[in-house]
Parts: C-alpha cells; structure tokens; sequence
C-alpha cells in the first residue's frame, strides 16, 4: 500500500502563511491569538501545537501530516461533525477515511508531489477551529485540526505526537472532552497485538487531573513490557497490513497504520526528546524576536506588539504572569539590561519594602488568567525606590523574579518585569521570610518556576526588548526634537516680533498723533515696557548662549540690594500683571536685608523671570507674592515666589529647568516662550551652590498655589 | 464705516490698533472664545484675526499645537458660520505647513507680523 499522506515541512510562519493565503485566497489569521474567534489554531493548542503549526519543522526537522479525507466519506462524516468540536469518534472516522489508506492507485505520486497534491486539492481554507488532543498508547500526545474546505472538512492537519511537557496544565475542554485514548495490549508469547478501539474518557476530570502521570504510566509500561520492541512492534503492524487485500482494511487495521505512524513519531521524537524542547523554544523566540524587531516599522501599536510578544513569551516559559512596570513611557531608556540576584535586605528601608511587596501581592491577586500581562504605572511611588525593593525580591523566594530594562539613572528606571507564578502559600512566606535556611528553600521553587536556562532567554529577550524599545524612543525622540524644534523657532519668533510689532505700530500711532496726550503718555509707557520686554529677551538670550559656551562670569563682589532689585523689576512686570488684574507683592521684610553677595544684574534677569512666568501661568486677579528669609547664622537667603495658577506636575518639576522644555499645560495656557527662563534660574542657583524647590498644591479646584523657592547660601 | 472684528490676546496690541485703524470700526476680543462670542451675536465685515492664542476648551490643544494654531482652528469655526465673512489671518511664522493649514482654513489673507497700520489697511481694504 502506499501512504498517501504528505509531510509538510514550511520553513517559517510567514512561508506557511503565504502558502495557505495562496490556495486560500484569504486572509490568514495570526497563530497566536487570546481571542476566542481569532487565531488560526484558536486559544486552545498551547505551546506543542504552536510550535509545529508555527512551521519551524523545516529548520528542526519536526514534520507535519496532512491526511486528505476520502471523498468517499465526506458526506457522511461530515455529517456527524458538529459545527464547533470534533469529538473523539469524529476524528476515529476522520483518520479512517483518510485518503492513503484507501488509495488503490498503483502510479501514487511522490512524496513531494502528493505533498502539492493534497495542498491544492484540499487546503483551500484552514479554520479556526479547536485543535485535537488525543494520547497514543506509548504516553505521547499529539495533536490535530481538521481542515476545511466549504464548511466541510477534507483533511486533517497533525502533528507528530511527543512526551507531554513535565506539570503542563491542559486546557479545560482539550484532553476533556477531545481526548482519544488509543489503548495495546501486548501479548508476550506471541507478540500479537490487538487494539482496543478508540474509547472516550468514563471519567474525563480523572484524565485531565493527571495527564502527566498517565503518560508516563504509558510510556514506562511500553518500556517495561517484556518483549516489547519497536522495531518488532512496527514490522508486525506492516506485515498485517501489508497482508491484507485493501478491501479488507478494517478499522483495527486503520488503527494499526495510525500506531505505525505514532511509533514512527515516537522513536523519531524521544532522539529529540531532551534537545527538542528549547529547539522549539528558541524558535519561537526567533518569532517573537522578528516580531519585536517589525514593531519599529510602526509607532502605532508599538506597545501592543511588545505586549503580544511578552504574551507569547510569557505562554512559552509557562510563566502565569508579566507586570509591565513604568514610571515614564516617555522617558527614554537605556539598553542596559540588570537582572539582580537580590540585594542585602537592610538595603531596603523596612516600611518601603512591606508596603511595596504587599502592592505587589494585591496586583498579582487581582491579575485575571485572561490578562496575564499587566501594566501598571508607578508614578505615584516616585519617591519609593522601588527598583531596589524590586532587585531584593529577585531570587528571594521567589514569587517576584524580577528582570528589568532600565535606564542608565537608577531612579528614572523606565521598564521592568517581574514575572512568575501565582502561588499564594509561598508567596507571603517568600515576603517575610529572611532566614537563610528557609531562603534557601524558596530558592527551590525558584528552581522549579523559572529554569535556569529559562532565566537565559528571558534575559536575552529583555535585553533585545530594551533595544527595541530604546530604538524606539530613539526615533520617537527624534521626531519630537524635530517638533520641539520648530515650536520654539516659532516661540522664539513671536517673543521676538510680538514687541517689535508692538513698538512699530505704537510710534507709527505716535508720529501721525492718533491720540490725545494723555494716550500717548500711556502709549510712551506701553513702548517702554515693550522695549523691556524685548531687552529681557536678548539678555537671556545672551546669557542662555554664554552658559552654553561656557563663559558666563558672574560677578559675585558686590553686595546688592535685592529688595530694590526686585521692586524694579515690579515696576518692569506692572504693565503685564495689570493685563489680568494680577497684584505683584513683595514682603518688606526683604528690603532689611543687607550684605547680600549677589551678581545683580543676573539676579534681576531670573528675578524678572519668575515674575513674568508668574503672570504669564496665573489666573486673573490673582497675586504674585515674594517672600523670604535671612538665614542669619549662614548669611544665606531663601527667596519664594508664588502664583496661583496652573499645576505642576509631579514629574515635570524637574523638567521644566531642562532647555527649551515647556509643559503641555504650560503652552496651552501661554503658547509664547521658549523654555529658557528657568534654565537660567538653575544655572544662578547652581553658581551660588544653593538649592531650588518646586511645590504645586491644589488651594481650590483646579487652582494651584506655585512656589519655586530659592535657597542662596552665604559667602 | 466698515465694522472689523479684531482678536488678538495681547492687550497693548489691541488698544494701538483701534489707534491706528481709525478709518474702520474696531471691535477688540482678547480672546478667542470672545471672539467665536461676537461672531455669533454680530455682524462684521472682516475679521482680523491672530493665529497664536490660548485655546478656549472645546477645542484639543493638541490640535491646534498648544496654541500655536489656535487662530487657524478659529478661522475654520468663523468660515463654517459665516462662509462669505472675510478673513485676514496675522502670523508671525512663515511656516509652509502653517501657512497650507491656514488656506485650507479659508483664510482670504494672511499678514505677517511685524506689520505697519498702512499695510493692514491695504490688506483689509483688499478682501472687503
């Protein structure tokens, strides 16, 4: 008899995709999906069958079998198929109908040619529907999917059956309700075998509990059996059925054929057996590397596809859980890639430790299986070094394994995993415990939830996953650079023209005597400050480019008056702050101050700038207050100007002193400027070795009181 | 005399316009929710309008850059109200994608900042 099944070997996802798009003329849905109607092989194959549909079989040898469905069977068994689920007597008629095993053509055509044969008679559409699993009288496990063509199936797609990973959960409804057990006895003495038929589960819960177990239960069995060769086993079964006129092919002969396949896969995969596993690992890494790498092709999407590939990862490992945790997206990370092995406890201040690990028990607690991958932005824990309670739980125990993709500054840390599994009894003993005996313990199950060579890869994902995201902001930064640029041209052209636009038209009015005198002389005074603003702008202009040269001296001999400082530049602000009815109030407490070492002229420049940010962010009818105090026994002063205006943000408070950054809020509020008034504020208190605080809170709704306080030591 | 609807936020600038554009009747909005105000309620034969401004609330800042385009979102409104109401558009920015938003707006005319009365004058004696 000559098999008449083909033996696919697809190179990669993509040829295998091109292939069924080319004799399907559809689209192909992805393989991987979590969605119930998506997915080419549904949520239910798990690993095994990813792996072998994923079309790796070429590059690892690992074949794929399709088995053209009799026409003569067609209808009727297509019959008996339910819409959605192939039971175990629908896959039995699917195998027997199979069209080798009743092919009486003498020419068969190869193998290779029966390969395109059956692709182009038959694959016409492959659906999604719920992949087989059934157990073959050795233990192994293999898997199949019909193939469909018009709704009707003419094929069915398997893979070669192998050992069943070690603690593999299946899925409700696979081995359960799918499940055909294939049971041989083996005669000793005269080495006869006969096959039961294919027999449902009485109890399938018992099936399911313990697949494991049955499969090897099974295998050492068939190991044990005295007598027991494959060799002998798979002549006998050819002999049988080579004896046998095709006519007389019978179900158990049917049976017989399928075991020989199954023995052949099985002797072909226990060579595998120990190596095949992180073959078929590191190909599916290869995948989702090719598909971290196609994310940077489109910024839409991006962190969808990082998830999909951590989703995937994450499924691969056995791993029950990611947490994707972030302080700033925006921020841009490094390629640094830190997998810490745990830091001395007494690193971590007890009270941060508990309350962040007890976070991280609720999040883990609320994790739902059909979201296994969470994000979770810890912006608000900013001041928690988290990183480092993170680094102290890895190998601790471990419920928290934790891998991260950081950047360079240890507290600006963009990404970082933690990853594992639930297991709620060892894990508040993993939290508390620090008794090394009992650590040591907790490093077991480390051992038995994340394997060492596991531990490998994931490293080696992370660290491609920090340069794909570093790649990423690297573009994105670029693009916004580019934005940022033409933004502040244009803040930097109407701070320029706005006064020169003012000014022309005010002594255009002015000469032609538009106005009575009283207007002019408000007129003359409205050059005036426009005249300030505009020399207010080239002085920090000047000042902004001699800090970038470098050259910027300050004079720091002379004692100054800064209550009288700041009164001009009051009087330079009034025009502005009458526009919206704003007050601007300086305590006369100031004005006792004496013997202020201070480079005046700058000090004017930042003083008249924080006034006009004051005005420029508060809301009408509002005051700008300045205040302070001596530091009598240091000589220093602490000088505060405050505004009732828009918020701060937490994480732009340090921002806001880098050049040329303005905050959203900022713009929306006044869209001129260009961000370099605080850069020089810094740059002052930098000089002096003083310190700068910014504080935002909320006095009403939506309204912030805005303090930057300015500490200036002493000579 | 021509009634003209002036917006423009900064405050100096549009007191010394009304001076200067005595020939027409100015009315200054300091803002542009203001100005959408009086373009509901009144009726103008020209609208001088400054593209960079705060954005009043219904409107996305993100779309009109944060204010930087403020103006050319504005015009649309005006255009969309009042689709024979000309418009002249005030710019600092010579930005060709600025300026292609501008036109796509339905601006009739745009002026460049610095700009003299007499040439204002021209341009709005143009588009009435």
């Amino acid at each position: 008899m000559k098999l008449m099944s083909a033996t696919l070997y697809l190179a990669t996802p993509p040829e295998m995709e091109r292939i069924l798009r080319k004799y399907s003329g559809g689209n192909i849905p992805p393989l991987f999906s979590n969605r119930k109607d998506e997915g080419l092989l549904g949520n239910k194959g798990e690993d095994l069958l990813n792996i072998y549909l994923a079309g790796f079989s070429k590059t690892y040898n690992i074949p794929l079998h399709l088995f053209p469905v009799s026409s003569n069977h067609f209808d009727t068994i297509h019959d008996s198929i339910e819409d959605e689920v192939l039971n175990h007597e629908n896959v039995r008629n699917l195998i027997l109908s199979c069209e080798h095993i009743s092919s009486t053509e003498k020419n068969s055509p190869s193998l290779e040619e029966g390969c395109k044969h059956c692709l182009e008679k038959y694959v016409s559409t492959l659906k999604n529907r719920k992949p087989i699993a059934y157990m073959c009288y050795t233990g192994m496990i293999g898997f199949a999917v019909p193939v469909y063509v018009s709704g009707k199936v003419v094929a069915i797609l398997s893979t070669e059956c192998r050992k069943p990973k070690e603690g593999a959960i299946w899925p409700t409804g696979l081995i359960k309700q799918d499940c055909c057990q294939l049971h041989i006895a083996i005669n000793d003495s005269e080495s006869e075998i006969r096959l039961d038929d294919w027999q449902d589960n009485s109890d399938p819960s018992e099936e399911r509990i313990d697949i494991w177990n049955e499969s090897k239960r099974r295998i050492r069995e068939c190991e044990e059996t005295p007598g027991f060769k494959s060799n002998e086993l798979l002549n006998s079964i050819n002999e049988r059925v080579r004896n046998n006129a095709l006519d007389e092919v019978t179900p158990d002969g049917v049976e017989k054929l399928i075991v020989d396949r199954l023995e052949q896969a099985s002797a072909y995969l226990s060579d595998l057996l120990n190596q095949s596993y992180r073959l078929e690992k590191e190909s599916i890494i290869g995948w989702i590397r090719a598909e971290m790498a196609s994310t940077l092709s489109t910024v839409d999407g991006f962190w969808e596809k990082i998830r999909w590939c951590l989703e995937n990862l994450a499924r691969l490992l056995g791993i029950d859980y990611i947490l994707l945790i972030s302080y700033d997206k925006t921020a841009l990370p490094s390629i640094q890639l830190q997998c810490y092995c745990g830091l001395p406890e007494e690193s971590v201040p007890t009270m941060q430790y508990d309350y962040i690990t007890n976070q991280l028990d609720d999040l883990i607690d609320k994790i739902k299986t059909s979201e296994r991958i969470q994000e979770i932005d810890l912006v608000k824990y900013r001041e928690v070094p988290i990183l480092s309670i993170l680094y102290s739980l890895y190998g601790k125990g471990i419920n928290y394994p934790v891998l991260t993709v950081s950047s360079n500054k240890f507290d600006d840390g963009l990404i970082f995993m933690t990853l594992g599994k639930r297991n709620p009894t060892s894990r508040r003993r993993a939290i508390v415990e620090t008794d090394p005996k009992k650590n040591a313990v907790s490093n077991k199950y480390l051992e038995n939830w994340l394997r060492d060579d596991d531990q490998k890869h994931l490293v080696t994902i992370a660290r491609e996953l920090a340069i794909i995201v570093h790649v990423f902001f690297s573009i994105k930064k670029m693009q916004d650079t580019k934005e940022e640029q033409t933004n502040l041209i244009e803040s930097v052209a109407h701070d320029l023209k706005t006064p020169i636009n003012n000014i022309m038209l005010a002594v255009d009015n002015l000469r032609n005597a538009r106005m009575s005198p009283e207007r002019a002389s408000r007129t003359i005074s409205g050059v005036v400050t426009q005249l300030e603003r505009l020399n207010l702008f080239a002085q920090k202009a000047w000042m902004l480019e001699q800090i970038r040269q470098n050259v910027l001296i300050y004079n720091d001999e002379e004692s100054i008056d800064i209550y009288k400082i700041l009164s001009e530049c009051r009087d330079m602000m009034s025009d502005l702050a009458a526009d919206k009815s704003i007050e601007i109030r300086i305590d006369p407490n100031i004005e006792k101050w004496r013997n202020t070492y201070l480079d005046a002229e700058k000090f004017a420049i930042i003083a008249m700038n924080l006034i006009q940010n004051g005005i420029k962010y508060s809301f009408p009818q509002t005051y700008i207050d300045i205040g302070g105090w001596k530091d009598i026994v240091n000589s220093g002063v602490v000088l505060t100007f405050a505004n009732e205006g828009i918020q701060i943000n937490d994480t732009e408070k340090d921002r806001i002193f880098e050049r040329h950054y303005r905050s959203k809020e900022a713009i929306k509020t006044d869209p001129t400027g260009s961000g370099v008034g605080l850069v020089l504020v810094k740059d002052f208190v930098d000089h002096y070795k003083g310190q700068i605080e910014v504080r935002s809170t909320e006095i009403k709704f939506g309204k912030y009181l805005n303090v930057f306080s300015l500490y200036l030591p002493g000579r | 005399m021509k009634k003209i609807l002036y917006i423009e936020d900064e405050k100096f600038l549009l007191e010394q316009m009304q001076i200067a554009l005595e020939d027409f009747d100015i009315v200054p909005a300091s803002s542009a929710v203001e100005g959408m105000e009086f373009v509901n309620k009144m009726d103008f034969d020209a609208v001088l309008l400054d593209i960079m401004m705060p954005p009043p609330d219904d409107i996305d800042p993100e779309i009109v850059g944060y204010g930087r385009t403020t103006g050319v979102e504005i015009c649309r409104r005006i255009r969309n109200l009042k689709p024979h109401l000309p418009i002249v558009i005030l710019s600092v920015v010579r930005d060709p994608g600025i300026l292609g938003k501008i036109k796509d707006a339905g601006a009739n005319e745009i002026l460049y900042k610095p700009a003299l009365p007499s040439k204002i004058i021209e341009t709005l004696n143009k588009v009435l």
